[in-house]
């Protein structure tokens, strides 16, 4: 190609006014071996665009595929919903358990006076039997 | 009933694409390692989304700004966590006698140089001279008009050629 229309296709270029035809056309020449003297400082420009072009994707990391995460996120979450409900079950039997004892011994202290009072109201009927027999022999 | 995809079909519909969007995360990442793990993440937030994806025209152009946007804000994230952006220093030009050794080192000084351009500017230029997109999908993936892309990547070319030029002063004259 002659050097003149490199020329003129370089000024378009570094005036952003090249279009992708044009591009190709230097992209072409730089790879090539016919590159003037005058053109050499350019050439690294081109050649890096090219390699860089090359490049690529490195593999998955393994712990990242995305086709296996949703899946453990759900089993994950799952263990964690049992975990936490198990958890809560055995301290909510535990509390009502501890509750219950609490109820029984109220419950037995209240027994208790209440027959302690029994006993000492129990104790007061037999003096009123007593009473009521020497009434009853009054009458009688 | 509700259409779901499969991972077979999704790996095919990112594959004309996934090599550009490891390549546009590491030339704003730069560290192969965090454009890797950028890229994933991508394709990620892609592979939530596998049932609206048949409804973009243009995947591609929709994947390209997902990965410019996600690096952007780990680039952002990065300067608040006072961690410096990762940015190499010119190497001074040194007179090599072996002219080919020369080519493939002045190969590699224009990857520095593009790392030293503006965010803006190294995307530009990526997207045109390395992918090789049009104008109005570059507009698409970088929500700018085409009048702005044409400024930014004159400059970034005009930045590239005259680096080139300081370098190699024994060719030119």
């Amino acid at each position: 190609m002659e050097p003149m229309k490199i020329n003129q296709l370089l000024d378009k270029y570094f005036e952003a006014q090249t279009n992708t035809a044009e591009e190709a056309e230097l992209k072409a020449y730089f790879s090539g071996q016919k590159v003037a003297e005058e053109h050499l400082p350019y050439q690294p420009l081109f050649v890096h665009f090219a390699e860089q072009k090359k490049m690529e994707a490195p593999e998955w990391k393994p712990q990242r595929a995305g086709k296996v995460r949703p899946l453990y996120r759900w089993v994950s979450v799952a263990a964690a919903v049992v975990l936490v409900a198990g958890v809560s079950w055995q301290q909510y039997q535990s509390a009502r358990q501890q509750k219950a004892e609490i109820a029984y011994h109220q419950a037995k202290d209240a027994l208790n006076l209440l027959s302690a009072h029994f006993n000492n109201g129990a104790k007061e009927m037999q003096h009123l039997q007593s009473f009521e027999k020497a009434v009853n022999k009054i009458f009688e | 009933m509700e259409i779901t995809m499969r991972p077979n079909e999704f790996t095919e519909l990112i594959h004309p694409f996934k090599d550009k969007v490891f390549r546009l995360a590491k030339r704003l990442l730069i560290s192969t390692e965090e454009a890797q793990d950028a890229a994933q993440d991508v394709m990620m937030k892609l592979w939530t989304k596998k049932d609206q994806l048949v409804q973009y025209d243009n995947l591609e152009a929709f994947a390209m700004t997902v990965t410019k946007n996600h690096c952007l804000d780990r680039l952002k994230s990065k300067q608040a966590s006072q961690l410096s952006l990762v940015h190499s220093n010119f190497t001074e030009p040194h007179v090599s006698l072996d002219r080919q050794l020369e080519a493939e080192d002045a190969v590699s000084h224009v990857e520095k140089m593009m790392q030293n351009l503006p965010g803006q500017q190294r995307m530009i230029v990526q997207l045109r001279d390395v992918e090789g997109y049009e104008y109005d999908e570059i507009a698409q993936m970088l929500d700018m008009n085409e009048t702005a892309i044409r400024v930014a990547l004159s400059r970034a070319r005009k930045t590239l050629r005259d680096e080139l030029i300081k370098k190699t002063p024994l060719w030119n004259l």
